[in-house]
């Protein structure tokens, strides 16, 4: 055995040195590439004051302790995105909810309208964004009659009725793509809602 | 003697003078700081006879509908649709209806009845009472989309979610594909204000799924009904 290492000590020592490189090599590699990652700031809604005030959270901030720890919670369970909380409103139909992921808020959807009945106006809202990066209309909650106007670049929807010009609801979220915002959030979004129209 | 009499009744003349003319001061001050739209029919919130169309001013119905009540009926249609719709907007100018359906267009459709935007689309194919209830539900549709606060659109909903729909159509949606909950809701809200304003009626917005009762019959859906009359005031 002791013949063996003597013989192959050139080896072993070239080995060994082989090793140690790679392990330089493995750290450095760690601390260029995963640190950054992990420092990225994530990014977050740019929303008005004037509509930010409405929600109760802030996107990629709020923590999970902090939805946790507020009043009315009514529900709790796991989907596909995340965690849901739902807090009640005074539609039955529209729980405001709030979703975490990684123990931040990633989305929070809102009813709008007071306690009596008295919603913000449409045009207001949208006035204060400029222009929808896309408007889509049918909602499976609120009906045909309403659109949805997409600014997801800046993390925000507004669930609209342009006849009588009331904000239903509203939505912040991570910004991202329209296809994006579609593929993830756009579950309310009623497909057809044109054909469908054509009803007594 | 004589004098004090005479006394007596100049000082009784002036008094009574004195009480009429106080009152109609009154009076006069109470309705100025109290000013009422003149109406069509019976006040709002006020029970009382239903009101009879008198004939059409001119023999023009299309006309009088427009001038009296601000709702435009298409030329597509025959004459006796704007008798119609003048009778039955006549009937139910007690309530808040003709106010809020204000300055709708009425557009023939005989491939089916819907409602886009301020203007609502019928068949022209309907008898007289037929014609009153789907009139009536597709304007139920413009009333639907106003403000929160007069159409009461989310109380509505609240009271869906809470003991189901009032008439078949408002139930299931039947005509949709797929029937969604939202279509329910808005159908059974114009279905609402139909048989409201129509409460001898059985349901019967569409053959596919109405169920042929009369949804208000004996006291029936009081919850229903006393939001009917929330939106709208006594019929």
């Amino acid at each position: 055995m002791k013949n063996y290492f003597l013989s192959h000590k050139v080896t072993i020592f070239l080995s060994g040195i082989g090793l140690i490189v790679f392990i330089i090599i493995i750290i450095i590699l760690n601390i260029f590439l995963a640190e950054p990652a992990q420092n990225q700031p994530k990014l977050e809604p740019s929303i008005p004051p004037e509509i930010n005030r409405v929600f109760q959270t802030q996107v990629n901030r709020t923590t999970e302790d902090q939805v946790q720890s507020m009043t009315g919670l009514k529900d709790v369970r796991q989907i596909t995105q995340g965690t849901e909380y739902s807090f009640p409103s005074i539609n039955t139909s529209a729980d405001n909810t709030i979703i975490t992921d990684d123990n931040l808020v990633i989305f929070e959807k809102k009813f709008t309208a007071d306690t009596n009945f008295a919603h913000p106006e449409l045009s207001s809202y949208l006035s204060l964004l400029g222009e929808p990066e896309s408007i889509i209309p049918g909602s499976k909650t609120y009906g045909r009659n309403v659109n949805f106007y997409i600014f997801s670049s800046k993390g925000i929807t507004i669930i609209g009725r342009p006849f009588s010009d009331e904000v239903e609801e509203v939505q912040q979220y991570t910004p991202m793509t329209v296809d994006e915002y579609i593929k993830i959030w756009g579950d309310d979004i009623q497909e057809n809602a044109e054909e469908n129209s054509e009803k007594i | 003697m004589q004098y004090r009499k005479l006394l007596l009744v100049i000082f009784l003349f002036l008094s009574v003078n004195v009480f009429v003319f106080t009152n109609k001061v009154i009076a006069q001050y109470r309705s100025e700081s109290n000013k009422v739209t003149t109406r069509v029919g019976n006040p709002a919130d006020t029970s009382g006879p239903r009101p009879t169309a008198p004939p059409c001013p001119n023999n023009n119905c299309r006309q009088a509908v427009i001038d009296e009540f601000g709702v435009t009926i298409s030329t597509a249609f025959p004459e006796e649709y704007a008798l119609y719709a003048w009778e039955k907007l006549w009937n139910v100018s007690n309530t808040n209806f003709d106010e809020l359906v204000r300055g709708t267009f009425v557009e023939r459709q005989d491939s089916g009845s819907e409602r886009k935007g301020n203007t609502i689309y019928l068949r022209g194919t309907y008898g007289r009472e037929f014609f009153y209830i789907i009139f009536v539900h597709e304007m139920g549709h413009v009333i639907n989309d106003l403000d929160d606060p007069i159409s009461l659109r989310t109380r509505h909903n609240n009271l869906w979610n809470q003991i189901g729909g009032l008439t078949g159509y408002g139930k299931t949606a039947c005509l949709y594909d797929p029937p969604t909950e939202a279509a329910m809701k808005e159908e059974n809200y114009a279905d609402l204000i139909a048989y409201y304003l129509n409460p001898e009626a059985p349901d019967q917005t569409t053959n596919d799924c109405s169920t042929g009762i009369v949804v208000f019959a004996n006291g029936a859906n009081r919850d229903y009904f006393e939001l009917g009359g929330d939106i709208l005031g006594a019929y």
